[in-house]
């Protein structure tokens, strides 16, 4: 049996082994720390959506972001209901307004959405219930993920106490008459649901004189079943380019087509998505740079004896095969401890900036997979200089 | 007698090792260098244009929590305040985000945040700003601010040429006659400058048909001698309910402490700076310990010899801030050429300051001395006549 050269050099000083997979373990950690806050900006994008009751939507061609979609008319409505491929055609509306503290009287950013209680468009935990709290424009119920500084009764989330509690929304007064469970991520601390009666009271944009008042921010389509989503598109287009002018240019798109534009807005158009992005690049750099010290240590450490094996008659492939298995071993080795320190930083981070980051499969591989290309070209860079070496020079 | 250089020497008996160290040294440093500089940038893009501001005092509603919010404080207040014997000047400043739909030819109508400023120059710290004003005589012109982003449809012209897109802002044409620099922010996607007339005219709406009778910012020049936070405090007395007045730097301190406070980016930029430091500890620590390790019969000799443990510990400390240093130099040009890159590519302002410089080469050098007293532990258990 051939003796197996890496791990042996490996066992030969555990020591440094375990300081060397301790480096390369932080490599991985740093690439799982900024994926988890780049994936905790794609989240962001679709916090909304996913909830969304249907497989298409139609917004307005100046939409800019999910809370900020502008409009389309609410005369729409009916018009697709009457296509054939159509099954229940529901509203929601959208936005970011302000929040006065009932407590302290401080203003604070908190996204706003507004529903038609008879017709929900959202699919959140216990909607059927809660959309009978929405009766009258004042009424709202609140996400209970919204952050404390918002003055829940308890000190620490909206629950049950806060109901019946009044505050100032756009300067408007409103009663709490719930709760649901959602998140917004990255787009605002809090969240409020409403009717569209209450959208329209509270919406910064009521006054607007460039603002339809006879208006939602999207409009969300249901098919029958069985309709090829693809088709039921075309025919609603179809539709929409019968109409007048103005009607025609508004956006027909499926669900995952609408996820996938706000991801990139978020990943591209954002200050925050642009600067995780190139955090991820660093991180796999950085990576790749300690793996190249750690390793390119090692190489140094052993030049004698690689020489000894080279002037033996090893081809320059048997030393490759022994940095490279080396390099496995050593990512192998630092992997399990790394996921578990990421997975606590994530719960660390999730806890003191009150955005979620969890740990996904995905993620996962992707992580393990960098982390093994990254130490299999730090290895391979290592061993370059001494594959051209003679072996008479390397002593 | 002059001593041997011992911990210079060592260093630099290997180059390809020392050659690791500092490019691992410079990474670290790098590393954080990056994680500062983007926690600064993002926290530093909404109160760009509170710094191009030339003035002393600056009064906002009490309900403006944030800049990009729209309260706003009734301009009758703002006159009775321009009476006080310590202002020597003042001016108000409208901001208009919602009602600001600028269309570019060819693409879809976008909010942009549109400033009304005084016709009069002297009001900015920046020279083209200050110089392009007086092309603002006409009802209807505005500067645009270069750093506007790509989604608004603007095609730059050539250094000298005029912008000839069509353009129109609330429905009402709009003619560029100048570029100015501000940036971008969380909210604003772009900025246009306009006089205090064009601001009414674009705008007829605003403050109930009233569009100047509302203020968003009252800026203030006092005399030389009075107390900014005397007078600061004089004037918010004059209806502590709806305005407050304070020095410019107060708001923008204000600024950044609510954006840091409504994003995660303090917390995690935090983490990730905390990430470099470890990164750098260990780099650090396995080119002081390989060099250690491999001179041990040296070092046991001269323990042998007589040398105590203080020379022992300040060899390991010199060695260390050499790397340190090493390292840092080659991570600050790196970083400048960075922060210019993306300063460019992203238009997020990438500042360097002194203070940021000294911040992040203190943490390098102090990442270096903690794993140079992790390795010196090593040299000091180590009894001689077992070393060799």
């Amino acid at each position: 049996m051939q003796t197996p050269l890496a791990l042996k050099n490996l066992a030969d000083r555990p020591l440094r082994t375990i300081v060397s997979a301790t480096g390369i373990g932080f490599a991985i950690v740093l690439m799982f720390l900024q994926l988890g806050f780049m994936g905790a900006v794609g989240d962001t994008a679709v916090k909304v959506f996913d909830r969304l009751d249907g497989e298409l939507i139609i917004r307005s061609p100046e939409y800019l972001q999910i809370f900020d979609p502008r409009s389309v008319p609410s005369s729409l409505v009916p018009m697709i209901l009457s296509v054939a491929e159509v099954a229940d055609v529901r509203t929601i509306d959208l936005g970011l307004t302000n929040w006065r503290n009932p407590f302290n009287g401080e203003l604070r950013p908190v996204a706003l959405m507004g529903i038609d209680p008879e017709r929900p468009s959202l699919n959140i935990d216990g909607i059927e219930s809660l959309r009978k709290r929405l009766r009258q424009a004042q009424h709202v119920l609140v996400d209970s993920a919204s952050r404390a500084d918002y003055g829940p009764a308890d000190g620490s989330s909206f629950g049950i106490d806060d109901i019946g509690t009044k505050l100032e929304i756009t300067g408007q007064t409103v009663v709490i008459t719930g709760t649901f469970v959602m998140g917004t991520g990255l787009a605002a601390n809090a969240a409020v649901l409403t009717s569209h009666g209450g959208f329209n009271r509270l919406s910064p944009e009521r006054l607007s004189p460039l603002v339809d008042q006879d208006r939602v921010s999207m409009i969300v389509i249901k098919l029958s079943g069985g309709v090829d989503p693809v088709t039921a598109e075309a025919a609603i287009k179809e539709r929409l380019a019968r109409l007048d002018g103005r009607s025609s240019s508004f956006k027909v798109m499926s669900m995952q087509e609408a996820i996938d534009h706000e991801r990139w807005h978020w990943y591209v158009r954002t200050p925050i998505g642009i600067i995780f992005g190139a955090g991820v690049l660093i991180g796999v750099i950085v990576g790749g740079v300690i793996c190249y010290m750690i390793l390119a240590g090692d190489v140094i450490a052993r030049l004698p004896e690689y020489a000894t094996l080279k002037a033996i008659g090893y081809p320059n492939s048997y030393l490759m095969k022994v940095i490279l298995g080396q390099a496995a071993w050593l990512a192998g080795l630092a992997f399990p401890p790394a996921i578990l320190v990421s997975i606590a930083l994530y719960t660390l981070t999730s806890v003191y900036s009150g955005v979620e980051i969890r740990m996904s499969f995905p993620r996962l591989i992707l992580v393990a997979v960098l982390s093994m290309a990254m130490c299999g070209t730090a290895g391979w860079l290592a061993l370059r200089k001494m594959t051209k070496a003679e072996p008479a020079n390397l002593f | 007698m002059k001593t041997t250089p011992l911990a210079w020497k060592n260093l630099t008996a290997d180059w390809r090792r020392l050659a690791l160290g500092v490019a691992g040294v410079a990474f670290a440093a790098l590393l954080m260098f990056m994680q500062n500089g983007f926690r600064n940038a993002l926290l530093d893009s909404p109160v760009q244009i509170l710094r191009l501001l030339r003035c002393d005092l600056i009064a906002v509603s009490v309900a403006r929590y944030s800049l990009p919010t729209d309260q706003v404080f009734p301009k009758t207040l703002f006159e009775r305040s321009v009476t006080d014997a310590d202002v020597v000047a003042a001016t108000p400043l409208y901001f208009e985000r919602p009602l600001a739909q600028l269309r570019v030819e060819g693409f879809p109508r976008r909010p942009i945040r549109v400033v009304g400023i005084p016709k009069q120059p002297g009001w900015f710290n920046d020279q083209t700003i200050e110089s392009e004003i007086k092309k603002l005589s006409s009802t209807g012109t505005a500067l645009l601010d270069r750093q506007s982003r790509l989604a608004y449809g603007f095609q730059w012209p050539r250094a000298g040429a005029e912008m000839d897109q069509a353009m129109q802002l609330a429905e009402q044409p709009l003619d560029v006659v100048g570029l100015i620099n501000i940036g971008a922010d969380f909210v604003n996607d772009g900025t246009l400058v306009v006089s205090h007339d064009s601001f009414a005219h674009f705008f007829p709406d605003r403050g109930a048909g009233r569009p100047l009778a509302t203020i968003d910012l009252g800026l203030y020049r006092i005399r030389n001698n009075a107390n900014p936070n005397a007078v600061a405090d004089r004037l918010s007395k004059l209806d502590p309910l709806r305005w407050m007045v304070m020095t410019r730097q107060q708001l923008i301190d204000r600024e950044i402490a609510f954006w840091n406070r409504q994003t995660p980016i303090g917390t995690i930029f935090f983490v990730g700076s905390m990430m470099g430091f470890a990164v750098g500890v260990i780099i650090c620590y396995q080119i002081l310990f390989n060099s250690i390790h491999d001179s041990l019969p040296e070092y046991a000799t001269l323990k042998a010899m007589g040398y105590g443990n203080r020379f022992f510990v300040l060899l390991v400390v010199k060695q260390s801030l050499y790397l340190a240093i090493l390292g840092f130099l080659p991570a600050l040009a790196t970083s400048w050429l960075s922060f210019q890159v993306i300063n460019w590519a992203a238009g997020l302002p990438m500042l360097f300051t002194p203070s940021r410089i000294a911040l992040v080469f203190g943490m390098t050098v102090v990442m270096c001395l903690v794993s140079g007293l992790m390795t010196v532990r090593r040299l000091l258990n180590a009894d001689p006549a077992s070393l060799f």
